[in-house]
């Protein structure tokens, strides 16, 4: 009886505004799945994350606020606490509540959002489980947190910009710490969820709330809720700028406990630069360090390639140290950000470190040309071929990758892009490198390094440029431009399809209105399955399209496939070739 | 509250309460017999409603201890408060409510709460049951607080100035409703006032808060035989207050009354006399 007349009180209460801001919260899910289906983004359950990232904390932040402040604006408060009612009753009643709401709000996105992705993708039990309980104990934390900060009062305000500035500070000292936070649950992306479930995440998170909850009741509770009368008072003009002043200290005795960061660290031109003559490369973390010893190799060969094909500056180039998903390369641009001029490059330091280097340098190459070079064939496969020919090293793993592709060179050359993306970012850059070692063995070293200078004379992306590229790289440029034999190709050609495994490859099938893809025991272990819906006027991913890989279990044979039966979604297999120690990637493949 | 087990209503033991260095109430001790009307008296900001809320759990008492009936705590519990009846000095209802709501809400937080008694005590008041609290007068509010604090049929009334700012009728009729209750239902009334009238009208004790301290409290009419005017201050009796028609003297009184040309003092001039007073006796 107590407790629903609480409860009932604060729904009458609280009621109209907190329908008003379901309602918003709602709106802004609609335009969610509108912008993911117009967008056409892998999963319609990313909206799920973009709700509960930023607007469903809002959301939370207004309701735990109202329920704890509201009593105390009104004087409503000083009414409460003269009718038998503990302290802690009316806590509990008002974090039940407010806990309920909250919850059902992600339940219903989540439950509204899987029904409307069923039909155009398949949602693994397993992963909405998953899902569900990542958004439980995600809304769990944030309003634990939002309804014992609101107990705060006068000082609530301060206590979240301490708790912004320690955050911030955390994610700057610690960038590889553990998850501390409430927010580790949805602090990923959908993707990276379904490729590593945050499970280290929950006890922070669970402990983040239930000391929100620990701490309302104190407050409420300490001295018959003295406190509270005292901290919700009427705040004087002394005190705000008491207030004021002590969010200023909070900023400066972080700042002042900063000592390794000094002002600025984020900014890629303060990091660390590895000393070179025309490379420009930078290391998110000690130069002394193992990033700081790749990013020393990949100047040197850098500065060496720059001085003999003209280069005299390298685009700048920062290095950070990155644990690679599973089944990605071991080398990533990061997202290019508008404002930056240099590529941020993801590396993982467990991959072989020859094999690093030429991944790097190979970013640096395109890079120099920006967007020319993605969207080139003729020049793509220069740059895809020049790193692994430009860095020493063993070569065999290279051979023996460039013979997985049956095609002949001709087709390759003409269609380099599609090609490549096909072949998947092991295997085309040792297709491109058999290439580039065709053409040396038929004109001459000197020929593969003008075919680079006249490819690497161009520095960045203008239409003017790209427009003279294209008249240069016509038919039969490689020709005109080192003088080599037209049997260069044959040479290519030879190199290719040599008999060696070829690559992993699926089959998929439309079955009982799902897609399945299928793939054969070949002594190859498939480690992940990587996917993508496309648009109806792409056959297959363009470079920078977002693709999703599912880690599967090496006994696995088959999977449904997320996706309708409209011929958008193509898949392809992501297998360890113990031959070549790479993970090799098969062709992409859609339903028939 | 439990079975009577003294005839004190309430007693305060030694209660201290500041606020930050300003200390309102030092060392109080309230003794209200059961079945009284104890009339509660101080100027503004004596400490009136600091004690009552101290009472009533709202506010937690610095040192000394508190005994509603024949419990004794350092702080009122909720539960202690099911068996009080109180209204505070400002009405903070929630507005959005009707006054049949706010009956049904605030009733289910009581064991013995009366709905047929509540809705008598609105009809007695003239209340509008279907009227939201936001249109009330102050006066009805005042009335249906008193409507509130009465439905559970508490043993112990703690009123906190319950006839300030409303009209004379208001006024009498909610002070005809205590009667009654006092009267019909044997309920021991704390009310605080300033208005000397009351604690004349329907008081039978009375007690005088000065400076954070109980001056004196006993039955009303004992304080008149403790106040005299005289012209000169004998021995034995302390002086209060001088002005040009004498000097308030207080003293035992089987002294004060014989005292030579010694005239009597209204309440209302003994108590100006002692809130007036540079020092407490």
């Amino acid at each position: 009886m107590r407790w629903w007349a609480l409860v009932a009180k604060e729904v009458q209460q609280h009621g109209a505004a907190v329908l008003g801001a379901l309602v918003l919260l709602a709106s802004v899910q609609v335009v969610a799945w509108g912008i993911s289906l117009f967008e056409n983004q892998l999963t319609l359950m990313n909206t799920v994350f973009e709700l509960a990232v930023f607007p469903l904390p809002v959301f939370v932040f207004f309701l735990a606020g109202r329920l704890v402040v509201h009593d105390h604006a009104r004087g409503t408060h000083e009414f409460l606490v003269a009718l038998p009612i503990a302290p802690a009753h009316r806590v509990l009643a008002r974090f039940g509540l407010g806990l309920a709401v909250v919850l059902a709000a992600g339940l219903a996105s989540l439950v509204v959002t899987a029904l409307l992705a069923s039909r155009r993708e398949g949602l693994p039990a397993a992963w909405l489980l998953q899902l569900f309980a990542q958004q439980m104990l995600h809304l769990w934390g944030w309003f634990g947190v939002a309804f014992g900060v609101a107990h705060f009062g006068r000082y609530r305000w301060l206590v979240w910009w301490t708790l912004m500035v320690a955050a911030v500070a955390y994610g700057t000292h610690a960038p590889d710490g553990p998850p501390v936070w409430w927010v580790g649950m949805m602090a990923e992306s959908v993707d990276a969820t379904r490729l590593h479930a945050p499970w280290a995440a929950v006890l922070p998170v669970v402990m983040w709330g239930a000391a929100g909850l620990g701490l309302s009741l104190l407050l409420s509770m300490w001295r018959g809720g003295m406190l509270l009368e005292d901290w919700f008072r009427p705040v004087t003009a002394y005190q705000r700028a008491t207030l004021l002043g002590a969010g200023v200290a909070v900023m400066i005795g972080f700042d002042a406990l900063d000592p390794l960061a000094p002002a600025g660290r984020n900014t890629w031109a303060e990091l660390p630069a590895i000393p070179a003559e025309r490379a420009d490369l930078r290391v998110a973390g000690s130069a002394d360090g193992p990033l700081g010893k790749l990013g020393v190799a990949v100047a040197a060969e850098l500065d060496a390639l720059g001085a003999e094909v003209g280069v005299e500056r390298w685009p700048p180039i920062v290095l950070v140290r990155d644990r690679r998903p599973v089944g990605r390369p071991p080398v990533r641009p990061a997202p290019p950000d508008d404002d930056e001029l240099a590529r941020v490059v993801r590396v993982d330091l467990s991959a072989p470190h020859g094999d690093l280097v030429r991944r790097v340098v190979r970013e640096a190459l395109l890079h120099r040309l920006g967007d020319l070079a993605v969207w080139d064939d003729e020049t793509r496969w220069v740059l895809d071929g020049a790193a692994p020919w430009w860095v020493e090293g063993d070569t065999t793993s290279l051979e023996v990758l460039a013979a997985r592709h049956e095609g002949n060179a001709e087709g390759a050359l003409s269609d380099w892009l599609v090609t490549s993306a096909d072949l998947g970012p092991d295997v085309a850059p040792a297709v491109a490198w058999a290439g580039l070692v065709a053409l040396e063995a038929s004109a001459g070293r000197d020929a593969v390094l003008q075919l680079l200078r006249e490819v690497l004379a161009f520095e960045s992306a203008t239409p003017i440029d790209g427009m003279r590229l294209r008249w240069m790289t016509r038919d039969g440029w490689v020709i005109r431009a080192t003088g080599a034999p037209a049997s260069w190709v044959d040479g290519w050609s030879e190199r290719l399809g040599g008999g060696a495994d070829a690559l992993p490859e699926a089959t998929v099938a439309a079955e009982g209105g799902q897609l399945v893809a299928r793939w054969s025991a070949d002594g190859r272990s498939p480690t992940a399955v990587e996917w993508a819906v496309l648009d109806s006027s792409l056959l297959r991913p363009a470079p920078g399209l977002p693709t999703e890989i599912v880690p599967i279990e090496s006994s696995r044979r088959q999977v449904a496939l997320p996706g309708d039966t409209h011929g958008r979604v193509v898949v392809r297999v992501v297998a360890w070739d113990a031959t070549v120690g790479a993970l090799v990637t098969g062709p992409w493949v859609g339903p028939p | 509250m439990g079975d009577v087990l003294s005839d004190l209503a309430v007693r305060t033991d030694g209660l201290q309460r500041s606020f930050g260095r300003h200390r309102v109430i030092r060392g109080l001790d309230l003794a209200v017999p059961r079945g009284s009307v104890y009339g509660f008296l101080g100027r503004n900001g004596a400490g009136k409603t600091t004690t009552l809320r101290m009472l009533m759990g709202i506010l937690s008492p610095d040192a000394g201890t508190l005994t509603l009936g024949d419990t004794t705590v350092r702080r009122t519990t909720p539960r202690m408060r099911e068996h009080v009846g109180y209204v505070s000095q400002q009405q903070h209802f929630y507005p959005w409510m009707r006054v049949r709501r706010l009956g049904s809400f605030v009733g289910a937080f009581y064991r013995r709460w009366d709905r047929q008694r509540f809705a008598d005590l609105c009809a007695r008041l003239a209340i509008d049951p279907a009227q939201r609290v936001g249109e009330l007068s102050g006066g009805t509010r005042m009335k249906l607080a008193m409507a509130l604090a009465l439905a559970h049929r508490p043993p112990l009334l703690v009123l906190d100035e319950p006839t300030a700012g409303v009209d004379p009728v208001t006024r009498r009729e909610i002070l005809d409703l205590l009667r009654a209750m006092v009267d019909d239902e044997g309920v021991t009334v704390l009310f605080s006032t300033h208005q000397i009238g009351e604690v004349e009208d329907i008081g039978t004790h009375v007690g005088i808060l000065h400076d954070g301290r109980l001056f004196w409290q006993g039955p009303v009419a004992e304080l008149g035989d403790r106040v005299r005017r005289v012209r000169e201050v004998p021995e034995g009796v302390t002086a209060l207050h001088a002005d040009r028609s004498g000097t308030v003297v207080w003293g035992e009184p089987e002294l004060v009354r014989t005292l030579p040309d010694a005239s009597p003092v209204s309440l209302e001039d003994a108590f100006v006399a002692i809130a007036r007073q540079d020092h407490a006796p």
